[in-house]
């Protein structure tokens, strides 16, 4: 009897120290861990918007998204650039399926919706084969693509083993085929959101983007921040 | 039982991948580039230093019947603070290696180090002990994964090394290349050894 309680009182005591210890460490970390994500998403937001001379972590939106645009989120947070005060283009996150699960990418888009930079943000691909999705060689290739300017397989960019043009990667075919999911998602909820977005329309160079002015009736959510344009 | 022979023990003699042939999991599923073998075998080396120190200094404090549950226990603590704190200090670093840091917690070397030294010796040799293995470990590491990043895409450490004429075999990438690359190291291990011997 007494060796039992001995065997619990040492267990328990082992425990409760490595759950002390995890705590302290958890909440010393928490707060660089969050910092660490937030600046490696406005990175990456830098990175893929077209030519911008603002702040995109400070003017973002979020919109609503219906069901069937992208399987892992309901709204999304769009980060807005703009030049001497007008939108130059945006950039979001958004999903697609790859070998071993979700692959998030960073993806912007000008407003010609054309893609100006794509980021693999966090993927589970095998390390040395479909990780090879990040790597420049393989993302910059998404630069300029449209869904107007490529060749689409079921109304999508597609890689070349599906009839599309993207180049794939040599052993690994989901995976680029996740990232082409993922960025055609991007482009069509750009173009059926656009207006809730920037505020316009249709490619308009001339006049200033007026977010103030946004027409009521497609506008689905309020933008948060109405900031850009100004 | 000098300190430096625990140390040196690990590297060659006792190298727990190509002699004791433990830890395969990780060694099979990482190793498919070099730099991803350092990066694996450097993570393991701390938390194997970590809980040989914490299970030598509690050896006489846990009970023999507990002692798998307790020595877990201390190891998944230190694989996660190792987690949390790569991932709030060194991000580049934890987006590469993520995926195998909870792979350590299942890594029968660290447990298997628990159980045959640290519980039963004194402090500064567990020690030597843990970080020569965590050392032999990662040379084992680097060198599979050199072998197969080599084979495979004709590179070590991402600098190109074959390229003229040279078909890589993307066989060595996958898992099979994993098996065929550790078998052959391993015959050649005890090929060396043998005539060493003779």
């Amino acid at each position: 009897m007494r060796s039992t309680v001995r065997l619990i009182v040492a267990l328990t005591i082992t425990c409760a120290v490595s759950a002390l210890a995890l705590s302290v460490i958890h909440g010393l970390t928490e707060e660089p861990i969050a910092e660490q994500k937030r600046l490696a998403i406005m990175r990456a937001v830098q990175e893929v918007l077209p030519p911008f001379d603002n702040d995109p972590a400070q003017e973002l939106r979020t919109i609503a998204l219906e069901d069937d645009e992208t399987g892992a989120q309901d709204t999304l947070t769009i980060y807005l650039g703009t030049m001497e005060g007008r939108i130059s283009g945006v950039a979001f996150q958004t999903f697609g399926e790859g070998y071993g699960g979700f692959i998030n990418i960073m993806m912007g888009i000008d407003l010609e919706e054309r893609i100006s930079g794509v980021i693999i943000l966090e993927h589970e691909e095998t390390p040395g084969l479909g990780a090879k999705i990040e790597e420049l060689s393989f993302t910059n290739q998404f630069k300029d693509k449209s869904l107007d300017n490529s060749t689409l397989v079921n109304g999508n960019l597609a890689v070349k083993n599906d009839g599309g043009n993207l180049d794939a990667l040599t052993g690994a075919t989901i995976s680029p085929r996740g990232v082409a999911q993922a960025a055609s998602a991007g482009l069509k909820i750009f173009s059926r959101h656009r207006l809730e977005i920037t505020g316009e329309e249709t490619i308009d160079q001339t006049a200033p983007a007026d977010t103030t002015a946004a027409p009521e009736e497609s506008q689905e959510t309020e933008a948060r921040e109405t900031t850009a344009g100004e | 039982m000098s300190v430096m022979t625990e140390l040196q023990k690990g590297l060659i003699r006792e190298n727990p991948l190509f002699r004791l042939v433990l830890g395969m999991c990780p060694a099979l599923a990482v190793t498919t580039m070099a730099i991803n073998g350092v990066a694996m075998g450097l993570a393991a080396t701390a938390v194997l230093v970590g809980s040989n120190l914490v299970i030598s200094l509690l050896r006489r404090f846990i009970p023999e019947q507990v002692r798998i549950p307790v020595f877990i226990v201390i190891i998944a603590s230190f694989v996660t603070i190792i987690d949390l704190v790569m991932a709030g200090y060194f991000y580049e670093l934890h987006k590469v290696l993520g995926l195998f840091i909870p792979l350590i917690v299942v890594n029968c070397i660290i447990l298997g180090r628990a159980e045959a030294f640290a519980s039963k010796n004194a402090v500064i040799l567990s020690l030597a002990d843990g970080l020569g293995m965590g050392l032999g470990f990662t040379l084992a590491l680097v060198i599979l994964g050199s072998v197969r990043e080599l084979l495979g895409n004709g590179t070590v450490f991402g600098i190109t090394i074959l390229s003229w004429g040279f078909q890589p075999a993307l066989v060595m990438l996958l898992p099979p290349g994993a098996f065929l690359a550790l078998g052959l190291l391993l015959g050649l291990m005890n090929k060396l050894q043998k005539v060493e011997e003779a």
